[in-house]
């Protein structure tokens, strides 16, 4: 017979949870004694110390269900600051490479960095259902023109249909560099339009300015200023598309209309989400948003998750 | 159900509580104690003698995560959870098996010598040390109720800081937190327990600076457990929350109480008094009667 292999250490799941009432335990609490204090105490008292509940008054948006049913659990998590699909990557080639007059199925969401912030490219592949992602990268510290790049980066490698945050005086300034620049695929840098790539002595290099892609294509979508009407709007659309299907009388069931690789950061910021964001990370949450919006449309579904219209 | 706290008989032969039946006979120690390790049920009956009740059990049997959270009532019985974990874990220095079983030809085998020198220490923890204590004097009472426990475990240290060492060389150690986890920093653990978690109010920079740290080498795990309260630490709920993402398991409280096709009234169905009766009655605890009366006498509306 053959020897077994040896054993190796464990390997777990990272997380584990419970929730457990007073009522489960039959050496605990008397009956007579658990109804007397549900009904002599505050509602939200008796969920959480007799049931073990959390009544849900934290204003955090998305639910774990849904949280759960988004991130694809098959994978390692993602700690790094990128991750690409690179099998979407070579399936895009031949579409991207269509040019202009064929719109790709990828969908790139960009959040930019205002101060602290970072700056976070995410791509959709919209052609599945649910729509995959498969690019994603967070950048903070690094000058504009890197951020310029990286979003000709996304720019050739998906296609032109790009969506990004332009509020505020920052976004104009922003979206006026967009406005006036290209990107070139060989040489991997933008310059402003009518201009070519140049060595360190200001010679121009030889790539071929056809193929130099035009960054104009990104659009820009504004949050809204102080109301966050618009906000709002694409967080609301962000968590229909999340859940949609769902059905509460078979929650087994696969739902949602959008799937992630564990990068632990987004996860983070979805998880802890509420809609007063003042000192929260969210920009993996809004480079999501954005890729949604400009690619998938909203089914609306029952208001498991709160209202659709986020009232 | 009804009753109250049942001490099982050393020898039972059958467990009678009505959730359970456990057929506990053995033909003798090495059976006892061979099948004490696969089963932790099991091992609670026959060395504990205590029989789980259903959410405990849950827990004890599901708990293989990294980080394990355990949010219950008060009363629950969590205490006893954590004293029957390390307990489990000690006398048979679960986590380490690769350290000790041998790959043979039948299989894994045992080795002694190897059992015996493997390195194996847990920690229960609270914020302060007379929570830190509940598990402790837990543990002190379920080995005086036991002859078959106290068989395992060599010896313990009473003065503080205690610890309680078994028989096969594993060390139970008992601590407070300390400032930001200083009071465990530096040792490794495969179980780290913390009661009360929702007290602690900077769990969430000790799990991310210390805790995990102290149980990476081992890949050992972290059992938090506590209560959601009004004012309690939002780093538990925190680590509740993250936990619930990850699996999907709801936490809180779910106010959707009409269920399909079912006809509600709207007022009463957005009401968490009307939420939490219904829910009540989900889980078997039918309070119409007593809603009833305390509904004549005026107590509620």
């Amino acid at each position: 017979m053959a020897v077994v292999e040896k054993l190796s250490p464990p390997h777990r799941q990272t997380y584990y949870v419970q929730t457990g009432g007073m009522h489960e335990n039959p050496y605990g609490v008397p009956r007579e004694e658990i109804v007397r204090f549900i009904i002599d105490n505050p509602a939200e008292t008796v969920a959480q110390v007799v049931f073990g509940k959390y009544v849900e008054a934290s204003g955090l948006v998305f639910g774990s269900e849904i949280v759960q049913q988004m991130f694809r659990r098959d994978m390692q998590p993602i700690n790094s600051n990128f991750w690409i699909d690179r099998e979407a990557r070579e399936r895009a080639k031949p579409i991207v490479a269509r040019g202009e007059d064929y719109l790709p199925p990828f969908h790139t969401g960009v959040d930019f960095a205002r101060q602290t912030d970072y700056t976070v490219i995410t791509t959709l592949d919209c052609s599945t259902n649910p729509a995959r992602c498969v690019y994603y990268k967070r950048l903070n510290r690094v000058p504009w023109e890197t951020i310029y790049t990286e979003v000709g980066i996304a720019r050739m490698l998906w296609g032109p249909n790009i969506l990004g945050d332009s509020s505020g005086p920052q976004g104009d300034v922003i979206f006026d560099a967009l406005e006036s620049r290209h990107f070139c695929p060989e040489h991997r840098r933008t310059s402003m339009l009518g201009n070519r790539c140049v060595d360190d002595n200001g010679e121009p290099l030889t790539c071929d300015q056809g193929t130099y892609l035009p960054l104009s294509c990104v659009e820009g979508y504004q949050f809204g200023g102080g109301t966050g009407e618009a906000k709002k709007r694409l967080v609301e659309h962000t968590r229909n598309v999340m859940s949609t299907g769902y059905r509460r009388d078979r929650p087994d069931l696969p739902f949602g209309q959008i799937r992630m690789p564990p990068i632990v950061q987004l996860e983070e910021e979805v998880t802890f989400y509420t809609w007063l964001d003042k000192k929260l990370e969210t920009d993996c949450l809004f480079s999501l948003a954005l890729a949604a919006w400009s690619g998938l449309e909203e089914v609306l579904p029952d208001p498991d998750f709160g209202s659709v219209y986020g009232d | 159900m009804e009753g109250g706290f049942t001490l099982l008989e050393m020898d039972t032969e059958e467990c009678t509580n009505p959730w359970c039946g456990m057929d506990l006979r053995v033909s003798g120690p090495e059976e006892a104690l061979s099948r004490a390790r696969q089963d932790q049920v099991f091992f609670w009956h026959y060395f504990l003698l205590r029989c789980p009740h259903p959410g405990q059990r849950q827990f004890i049997l599901g708990a293989n995560a990294t980080i394990n959270a355990l949010a219950c009532s008060n009363r629950y019985g969590k205490t006893t959870i954590l004293a029957g974990r390390h307990f489990h874990k000690n006398i048979f220095k679960v986590g380490a098996e690769h350290l000790y079983l041998d790959p043979g030809e039948d299989g894994y085998e045992f080795n002694v010598r190897s059992f015996l020198r493997t390195r194996y220490r847990t920690v229960h923890t609270a914020g302060e040390w007379d929570q830190a204590a509940e598990v402790w004097e837990d543990a002190q009472k379920l080995r005086a109720e036991s002859p078959r426990l106290e068989m395992l475990i060599t010896g313990d240290k009473k003065s503080m800081p205690p610890h309680i060492n078994f028989l096969g060389g594993a060390r139970w150690l008992f601590r407070t937190l300390g400032v930001k986890g200083s009071g465990i920093d530096g040792k490794n653990f495969y179980l780290l327990s913390i009661d009360e978690g929702g007290w602690i109010m900077d769990l969430e920079e000790m799990m991310r600076n210390v805790l995990q740290i102290r149980i990476a080498d081992v890949r050992g795990q972290i059992d938090v457990v506590g209560t959601f309260k009004p004012g309690m630490s939002k780093d538990f709920f925190k680590i509740c929350v993250r936990a619930s993402a990850a699996t999907g398991v709801g936490i809180s409280f779910d106010h959707r109480s009409q269920s399909e096709g079912e006809e509600v009234d709207e007022d009463q169905a957005a009401s968490l008094d009307e939420a939490i009766f219904k829910y009540a009655k989900d889980v078997g605890f039918d309070l119409t009667g007593e809603i009833a009366r305390a509904r004549e006498l005026g107590v509620i509306d």
